[in-house]
């Protein structure tokens, strides 16, 4: 102990918070945590450059939160969960870290520590994307997800807006079919632009869908042959985009 | 496909005479064929070695690779196989299950052979099978030395419930060598008790390979996607084999480069490229290429779920020279891969890193090849969001 910390913080849930960090390992092993006074930023492409994942949780989301520098941690995804074990519901997260160590502390009924040595991880220049998309649409993020998951087994999965009334997800190989609308109650919002329609990988979807349970709304946007995008805002606070090419 | 190498005296010293005789006596590997001409009707019979010492190595390509392959040719065409009719459905049969009790042991069996002194068929080379030597007509067969099972083998043996691809995957699991598992369905002792057959040598082979590979296929599947591009590169026996893994779903495809004055390719004056592949689904027909395709798969497929854990779409790639020109089977592709994916690979982070690299790797122009390969032809095709980045910027 006795350690300096550069930089720390509390967050109110760790489950919310580390099923931000499972989605992040989904798409990568290792990754660049960024602490700056703004809060935590993490940026990764996956490395099929298929997926980008954008995290931002600012700083007023934590309970305290302290960074006396700006300060990027090498965090190895694959190692850290499998080690940590699942949080429950209250469980509040404690992480610190300085130039060498970061560790993370899930306080419940039990206080658990685990410490990691940092990683070395390049970081390579994420280009900004940015696209003109077609369709917007701000739904339920339940309805989303069991939408998706209804369609299990699909491989592709099939965007299509024609208007400002309903999006379907397809599933062209299982001949299956989700509907949303403003009026079923899983929209609250849609804007079409024009009509649209495009395929997405079902895996890459599935990487962060878990994340919807964390979530109230997600906002959909995409367009013919242009990438998916998904932005979660959480109730806590703190919001993650995920961008997502179409299939070929 | 099914062509036969006839192998001309000059080239294979004909066997010596002492083989002759009505009666051979010796060890067997164990080694039994089965034949596929005339299926269902086929030939059967044991083989015996000329040594006692090595007998074992006769029938083991596990552990061919290491012995080079002119001494190879010459170690299996010395031997001379016994062999008689019968149906595939025979499997109770008494004659049959001595055969299967040959077949099974671990450890070479010595047996008496009672063969026709005439009807001597001469040595054949195919591309599924080892070399086969002298094939001759048996009349008696009697076991003279001790059969030892391995346990596996033996409980699989006795299971008449256990279907045989459960009973080959079993047995892959307890580590017994996949050519072992292939005489064992060979000789029909794998399998439900009622549709026990005898399978042709060749098809075993494959069938094996086919087996374990889709349950090696459906681990990898499970695993985690690799997140780098690997590359191994191998040269030996004037073949040149690449793999590449990259980032991606299991996808795979295994092509080979013959060369004119290879073993397929003798007359020809161009270099003939082949090739096939499978999506995350895998396939529903044989692959053109032929056994060699599963043989391959297997090996990859058994690195990916115990070497690196890792899921990835998998490009192989083989050039066969102008010195390679005697098939000598599937064994030698698979063999060659796992010893291969031993060594520690070249490490990349994009695709066209591995193109350049392998500009001065391979003899085929890199260009040429590469855009015959079905995965990397489309590997990431409108699904980077790079593409969307450099449109962005136009």
């Amino acid at each position: 102990m006795g350690e300096e910390w550069l930089v720390s913080f509390e967050h109110p849930s760790a489950k919310t918070f580390l099923t931000v960090v499972q989605a992040l390992g989904n798409i990568v092993d290792e990754s660049l945590m960024n602490f700056s006074a703004a809060g935590l930023s993490v940026k990764a492409l996956d490395p099929a450059q298929i997926a980008l994942i954008s995290i931002e949780i600012p700083s007023d989301t934590f309970i305290t939160y302290h960074a006396s520098k700006e300060l990027s941690v090498g965090v190895n995804l694959a190692n850290l969960l499998k080690t940590l074990p699942k949080p429950k519901k209250g469980d509040k997260l404690v992480f610190r870290a300085n130039e060498e160590f970061y560790e993370f502390l899930i306080e419940g009924i039990t206080t658990k520590r685990y410490k990691f040595r940092s990683v070395e991880v390049s970081a390579s220049q994420i280009p900004e994307i940015d696209l003109d998309f077609k369709v917007k649409a701000l739904a339920i993020a339940k309805a989303l997800r069991d939408a998706i998951k209804d369609l299990k087994g699909a491989e592709v999965i099939t965007f299509e807006a024609q208007d400002d009334k309903y999006l379907y997800l397809r599933a062209p190989e299982l001949g299956a079919e989700a509907k949303l609308s403003k009026i079923g109650g899983s929209l609250l919002d849609m804007e079409v632009k024009e009509p649209s329609r495009n395929n997405y990988d079902e895996d890459y979807i599935n990487k962060v869908l878990n994340l919807a349970t964390i979530s109230d709304t997600i906002e959909i946007r995409f367009g013919s042959g242009i990438p998916l995008n998904l932005s979660f805002t959480f109730v806590e606070g703190g919001s993650v985009k995920y961008l997502l090419a179409p299939k070929a | 496909m099914m062509q036969e190498y006839k192998v001309r005296n000059k080239l294979w010293p004909r066997p010596s005479i002492i083989y002759l005789r009505d009666e051979i006596y010796g060890p067997s590997p164990p080694s039994v064929y089965v034949g596929w001409r005339n299926y269902p009707k086929v030939v059967i019979g044991p083989s015996i070695a000329r040594e006692s010492e090595h007998a074992s190595l006769y029938d083991y390509p596990e552990s061919w690779l290491g012995i080079g392959l002119g001494e190879l040719i010459k170690m299996r065409l010395s031997m001379i196989y016994g062999l008689r009719k019968a149906n595939i459905e025979d499997v109770w049969s008494y004659g049959i299950l001595k055969l299967q009790e040959i077949a099974l042991s671990n450890k070479p069996v010595d047996i008496e052979m009672n063969v026709l002194r005439k009807g001597l068929i001469r040595p054949m080379l195919t591309r599924e099978l080892p070399p086969l030597g002298p094939r001759t007509i048996l009349q008696s067969l009697r076991i003279a030395g001790n059969v030892s099972l391995e346990k596996p083998i033996e409980r699989v043996y006795y299971d008449t419930d256990l279907r045989a691809n459960e009973a080959i995957i079993e047995l892959y699991l307890n580590k017994v060598p996949i050519s072992r598992i292939q005489k064992a369905l060979s000789v029909g002792a794998l399998g439900a008790m009622r549709v026990r057959k005898l399978v042709p040598t060749r098809w075993a082979i494959t069938a094996v390979d086919d087996i374990i590979s889709k349950e090696l296929v459906k681990r990898v599947k499970e695993l985690k996607e690799l997140n780098e591009f690997l590359l191994y590169v191998g040269y030996g026996y004037d073949n040149l084999f690449i793999a590449i893994l990259m980032p991606g779903p299991w996808n795979f495809e295994w092509m080979e480069a013959w060369f004119p004055g290879s073993a397929w390719n003798t007359e020809g004056t161009k270099v003939s490229i082949e090739s096939d592949w499978e999506g995350p689904k895998g396939r529903t027909t044989y692959p053109s290429i032929g056994g060699c395709y599963y043989a391959s798969k297997l090996a990859v497929a058994e690195h990916l779920v115990n070497g690196l854990r890792r899921e990835a779409t998998v490009m192989l790639y083989r050039e066969i020279y102008e010195g390679f020109n005697i098939p000598v089977g599937v064994w030698f592709v698979r063999e060659f891969l796992r010893r291969l994916f031993k060594e520690k690979p070249r490490k990349f982070s994009s695709l066209l890193e591995v193109k350049e690299f392998l500009k001065k790797v391979t003899r085929v122009p890199v260009d040429i090849w590469w855009r015959k390969s079905y995965i990397l032809r489309n590997y990431g095709k409108g699904r980077s969001l790079y593409e969307f980045i450099k449109k962005e910027k136009r």
